[in-house]
């Protein structure tokens, strides 16, 4: 009842409040990196394998990727390839079989059946791009059968260097956090 | 103090500026409703790069069997070791362990040995990664190691296909 009269005309100074709230803002505006689009067609969370010795960045362009996630539902392995440079991208996704012209040019990420397949667009990335960086991308529990297949077709096109993607131990925790 | 200066139109100006209050209300809630989009919308754990290289062909260079370290990694994701001094004997190895044994076996060998990954292809793929990482984390060691001995490391490492006799050799221990 007795501070009932004081809190009329109550002022908060909020304005360390918002000097705070924009400084944080500003912070996060900036440092905020938003998913490829290869990343947003992805159906499949990929679980990436836990590594600490070498901490080098992805690399983000001039890049073809790999992806091996597993199906939720029947637990087998599906492989895609991303090609990170949009202008490149139709010529090489072209050659999978059965699919469509305008999906070639449109699609950020494309299904891959066999080795075979994979062998021809990784060539035809060389040839698009000499200097493409290919990643593979994998689920952590696919067998190695898979990943050794991939790295044969590797060898056969001649791209003997290529990454694994891995995540680092302290922030494991919620791979692709917000995916 | 400016209303001493300045002339009356100003100066009443002025006076209104004086209780002058904006209301911040929608400015904050704007900004904070951007705050939390960002917050949620930045993903915080970027990936690595895990860098791989394999033999153009594979070639069957003669090697001294003293020369090689074989590692290999079971269907049942277990890590068992060979040293070439000592052929056939597979020794189990705890992941934990292998970055210790990586470092003691190259100790002294003077870049001469050639250590070898041999995966079977029922076993995980984040094993292999794993036992990758570890010997990564030995080739730093070693580096240093030989650093401070005023030689040059040099990595000798391939990962080849795993034999048959190998894998029935080792799903049995």
């Amino acid at each position: 009842m007795a501070h009932k009269p004081k809190r009329v005309g109550f002022q908060l100074d909020m304005t360390p409040l918002v000097d705070v709230a924009f400084l944080l803002l500003t912070f996060f505006m900036f440092t905020a990196k938003f998913k490829s689009d290869a990343e947003n067609e992805q159906k499949y969370d990929i679980k990436r394998p836990i590594a600490s010795a070498d901490t080098t960045k992805l690399p983000e362009v001039g890049t073809g990727i790999v992806k091996i996630a597993l199906d939720p539902e029947t637990k087998q392995p599906i492989m895609f390839y991303a090609v990170s440079d949009e202008v490149k991208r139709a010529a090489i996704y072209k050659f999978v079989p059965g699919i469509s012209e305008e999906d070639a040019s449109t699609k950020a990420m494309v299904q891959i059946p066999d080795s075979v397949v994979l062998g021809t667009v990784i060539l035809e990335s060389r040839r698009q791009d000499g200097k493409m960086k290919f990643i593979v991308d994998a689920d952590r529990r696919v067998n190695f059968g898979e990943i050794e297949r991939v790295m044969n077709t590797f060898r056969s096109v001649g791209a003997t260097i290529f990454n694994f993607a891995t995540i680092s131990n302290d922030d494991a925790a919620p791979p692709g956090a917000g995916s | 103090m400016s209303a001493v200066e300045l002339g009356s139109g100003q100066a009443r100006r002025g006076v209104k500026r004086n209780g002058f209050r904006l209301d911040m209300t929608p400015l904050v809630d704007v900004a904070f409703l951007l705050l939390t989009f960002f917050m949620f919308a930045t993903t915080m754990s970027q990936p690595h790069s895990m860098q791989v290289q394999v033999p153009a062909g594979l070639f069957d260079l003669p090697v001294e069997p003293r020369n090689l370290l074989t590692i290999m990694v079971a269907a049942d994701n277990e890590v068992f070791l060979e040293h070439g001094t000592m052929p056939g004997t597979y020794r189990k190895l705890s992941l934990s362990d292998l970055r210790h044994e990586a470092v003691s076996a190259n100790r002294s060998r003077n870049n001469s040995l050639i250590t070898i990954l041999k995966v079977d292809r029922a076993a995980r793929y984040e094993t292999m990664v794993t036992v990758l990482d570890q010997l990564n984390h030995a080739e730093s060691d070693l580096s240093a190691e030989y650093a401070a001995l005023g030689t040059l490391r040099e990595r000798r490492f391939s990962i080849v296909p795993m034999e048959q006799n190998v894998k029935v050799a080792i799903d049995g221990l």
